[in-house]
């Protein structure tokens, strides 16, 4: 469609001195838009007493959002790679904003099965796409720091959250007349709010980000300093290779075990430190300081994204996931042991545990990339976040049957939770060891033709001798309406 | 040929960058303002 050619990938190579800085504020205003899924406990009630249903109906549409995240990301991941930043957050965008109006509508049919379609599937869809659509970009900016590239743009995932709760409860507050539990009405007219916000937010992102032009380095930028480090490649593998190679799921098992450790701690807080402290039958902690206890780790969560993933560039990425998960299984052992004796050691360990969730997340794109290069990273690490799916899935699972089997809710003490945070030993040691089976990549996997895509083919073509050697059907991305102009400036220039 | 020296400008975009870092960094703020005001009711309560 002519008038949406803007958003192809060719019309959005940076002009000449444009600043990498201003990607990542492009990230930013997808991922703290798309944040916004972890803030749903905040109209839960509401939306069960409109439909006059359970908890556990309401909190499907959660499940299916965050189920379509990891499909999304996986199955449009090449595509993301292909089409560009700018197309895929306007999808992005598209979806998330028009996910939001068909939950309203539902919301206002009083039809649960539309909030189902609207919020979880269409909307999950662009969680997925928004998530990975601009850390490719991000990396191919910033390859002398892609952790702290990546920091920023996934410190926005978990900074949504932290927007979109208290603005939830504000809004909510405004259009339900101040109403304990605000009515079915105020829902709708929220949802619509958001819908539309984040599409505005959102497009911000979509016409800010660009490309890098084709051979783009930052100033003073060394690539022979990253040749030297064995950990990472100068070589690209395919995401269709990728998948095939041990790496790819020893990262897969890390990212699933440090997930599951986080979510351990996170689905529990608020009812953790209230246990954790309890005596005589009452807590010594308050509601109000449960709640602010878990304000505290959504602070810590944003900081290990940005702080530890920056790190990592200095560190490793492997050293840094040895810490990520070793450190964690030493907290997690001293919280079983003595994370009782005080608030503040209980607090600080908390703290600790979930910004190595959070630095987690935000660290793996730039290890895949150290692995695979940068030519697929976005449809690698799309595929990747199935482990997250999956964490999602089995983490409550694990923590929650093991909590069930040691007494009735609100009645728990610390001892109780000992079996739960040694299984999170556990599951840590068993992702530590994968990490620590990372090697780099094997020769074979390595694409064996230079890797470009339409933008690079249209401005490489005819000036060095391999590019003559390169088949029009060997270069990836090139748009089909582009194929038969490069197929016959190759030919040109083909020895007869 | 597009050249891999392409000038690096500092000050170019400088208005540009403002905007966008404030557009994220306003709400962005405000996120965090109010987790880390929940998080010293932990302190106080």
């Amino acid at each position: 469609m002519a008038a949406l050619s803007f958003l192809d990938r060719q019309h959005t190579v940076a002009p000449p001195g444009y600043s990498r800085w201003l990607i990542p504020p492009a990230a930013l205003a997808v991922h703290l838009c798309i944040g916004q899924v972890y803030a749903t406990s905040v109209y839960k009630e509401a939306l069960r007493e409109h439909f006059d249903t359970s908890l556990t109906a309401i909190g499907v549409v959660f499940s299916i959002a965050i189920v379509m995240l990891g499909v999304s990301a996986a199955v449009f991941g090449t595509w993301v790679d292909r089409v560009g930043p700018r197309k895929a957050m306007f999808t992005a965008a598209s979806c998330w904003g028009s996910g939001f109006l068909v939950a309203a509508i539902g919301i206002a049919a009083g039809q649960l099965w539309l909030v189902y379609l609207g919020y979880g599937f269409i909307g999950g869809i662009g969680l997925g796409i928004g998530y990975i659509s601009p850390v490719s970009t991000l990396m191919k900016w910033f390859p002398d720091r892609p952790g702290l590239a990546t920091g920023m743009a996934i410190m926005g995932f978990g900074g949504g959250a932290m927007v979109a709760a208290p603005l939830s409860r504000q809004l909510l507050s405004t259009y339900g007349g101040g109403a304990a539990i605000p009515a079915g009405d105020a829902v709708m007219k929220l949802f619509l709010t958001l819908g539309v916000a984040y599409f505005v937010v959102m497009m911000l992102g979509v016409f800010t980000v660009r490309v890098p032009a084709p051979g783009w380095q930052p100033p003073h930028f060394d690539p022979s300093k990253v040749k030297t480090k064995a950990m990472v490649t100068t070589a690209n593998v395919s995401a269709k290779n990728a998948i095939k190679t041990p790496q790819f799921w020893l990262l897969w098992m890390v990212l699933l075990c440090n997930v599951t450790a986080g979510i351990g701690i996170l689905e529990q807080a608020a009812d953790m430190i209230q246990d954790f402290f309890r005596a005589g039958g009452s807590s010594t902690v308050t509601v109000a300081a449960a709640a602010g206890f878990v304000g505290l780790l959504s602070v810590a969560n944003m900081a290990g994204r940005i702080g530890w993933s920056s790190t990592s560039d200095v560190l490793g990425r492997k050293p840094t996931y040895m810490m990520y998960l070793g450190g964690g299984m030493a907290l997690y052992a001293l919280l079983a042991f003595m994370g009782d004796t005080s608030t503040a050691l209980f607090v600080l360990l908390c703290v600790l545990i979930i910004s190595f969730y959070g630095g987690g997340f935000a660290t793996v794109p730039a290890y895949l990339r150290d692995l695979f290069g940068t030519f697929q990273v976005g449809a690698i690490h799309g595929r990747l976040l199935t482990a997250w799916s999956t964490a999602g899935i089995l983490g409550p699972l694990i923590v929650n049957g093991i909590l069930d089997t040691q007494g009735t809710p609100g009645e728990l003490v610390a001892a109780n939770y000992t079996p739960a945070l040694f299984t999170m030993v556990g599951v840590l040691v068993i992702g530590f060891v994968a990490n620590l089976l990372i090697r780099p990549v094997s020769e074979r996997w390595h694409e064996t033709i230079p890797v470009v895509d339409a933008v690079d083919a249209a401005h490489r073509i005819g000036s060095s001798a391999e590019d003559r050697a390169v088949e029009p059907e060997d270069i990836p991305f090139v748009e089909e309406e582009h194929l038969a102009a490069v197929d016959t400036r190759l030919r040109d220039r083909r020895p007869s | 040929m597009a050249e891999s020296t392409a000038p690096h400008t500092p000050g170019k975009y400088k208005a540009e960058i403002t905007v966008a870092w404030l557009v994220v960094g306003i709400p962005l703020s405000y996120g965090v303002f109010n987790a880390v005001k929940a998080a010293l009711q932990l302190f106080s309560g």
